[in-house]
């Protein structure tokens, strides 16, 4: 079967699986852990969202063709949203912020193999049909809601890939 | 045979930087325009005339559209100061649309525009700079 062109489905698909192995201490998917989250989604949150939740979305994709090949440079963001005075008892908004930017970081610095074992930033997502580079993490955005009583930080990161074979 | 050279490098920096901050803030405005540019107009909904209010609305992820086109009159950039440039808009919604909030997925404009206009941005530095350059003149230089 040929390896489908499409590597925004691949990409999305990759870092779902991903974020849903975080399931050991502190992580985002550890069942009744202090990281936990609530949703994890792609582009935008479902209406009436219970926080915390996590956006994921590709912002921009440049072309940076060689000769003979296809390839892009991928910008993926991360926004993490908690409430600012968290009403169920949990731990305050501001620690589950930066307790689960963290996670979405991952622990690549901590590892002797530069390896993370959770975490996108050095994880490298396996898409069919391209060749795919590290994500490597390139800044964080504070972007509160105090309107709305929400915390948004936005982690971003770049990746470089390219089609198998053309 | 003796070869003596003076070193004018502070004068010379004192002469550089100015041509490098008229670069760059030619370029600026060259990222400006693009940025600009990435808000488009709106697509007409079938049957429908296109008006203040009316056409189809940008979808998540999508650059935005214009309604009034206040967000694309207001983006501007900055003169350049110290070889920094700034290129945005100051409206609050700019912002929103960029980066997205809890209620609203994001429309990213500005670094979209910026980027697509990168080497348009690079080509006026360049050709600016290198006037510039052209033009130096150190003391006692010859």
């Amino acid at each position: 079967m040929a390896a489908p062109a499409n590597w925004r489905l691949g990409l999305w698909a990759a870092i779902l699986a991903r974020a849903k192995t975080d399931t050991g201490t502190a992580g985002i998917f550890e069942a009744s852990g202090v990281n936990e989250v609530t949703g994890f989604f792609n582009v935008w949150l479902t209406t009436d969202q219970l926080f915390p939740a996590v956006v994921f979305e590709v912002s921009l994709a440049s072309d940076i063709d060689a000769f003979t090949a296809k390839v892009l440079d991928i910008e993926i963001r991360f926004h993490v949203f908690t409430k600012m005075v968290p009403t169920d008892g949990d731990t305050d908004g501001g620690t589950l912020l930066a307790g689960i930017v963290d996670r979405i970081n991952g622990d690549w610095i901590t590892q002797a193999t530069r390896i993370p074992s959770y975490g996108f930033d050095r994880f490298s997502p396996t898409i069919a049909g391209w060749n795919t580079d590290l994500m490597a993490h390139t800044d964080s955005i504070e972007n509160h809601e105090q309107e709305n009583g929400i915390l948004h930080q936005i982690e971003s990161f770049d990746m470089v890939i390219s089609k198998q074979g053309a | 045979m003796t070869v003596r050279f003076t070193w004018r490098g502070p004068e010379f920096e004192q002469q550089f930087q100015p041509v490098l901050n008229g670069a760059l803030t030619k370029a600026a405005a060259a990222g400006a325009d693009g940025a600009a540019r990435e808000i488009k107009a709106r697509p007409a909904n079938p049957g429908q005339d296109i008006g203040a209010g009316q056409g189809r609305v940008s979808r998540p992820g999508e650059s935005p559209t214009t309604q009034l086109g206040i967000l694309r009159q207001s983006v501007t950039s900055t003169e350049a100061e110290g070889l920094r440039a700034g290129i945005g808009s100051g409206l609050k919604y700019a912002r929103w649309l960029e980066l997205g909030t809890s209620k609203m997925a994001a429309r990213p404009w500005l670094l979209r525009g910026v980027m697509k206009s990168r080497r348009k941005m690079g080509r006026i530095f360049t050709r600016q700079a290198v006037k510039g350059f052209k033009r130096i003149n150190l003391s006692g230089g010859g």
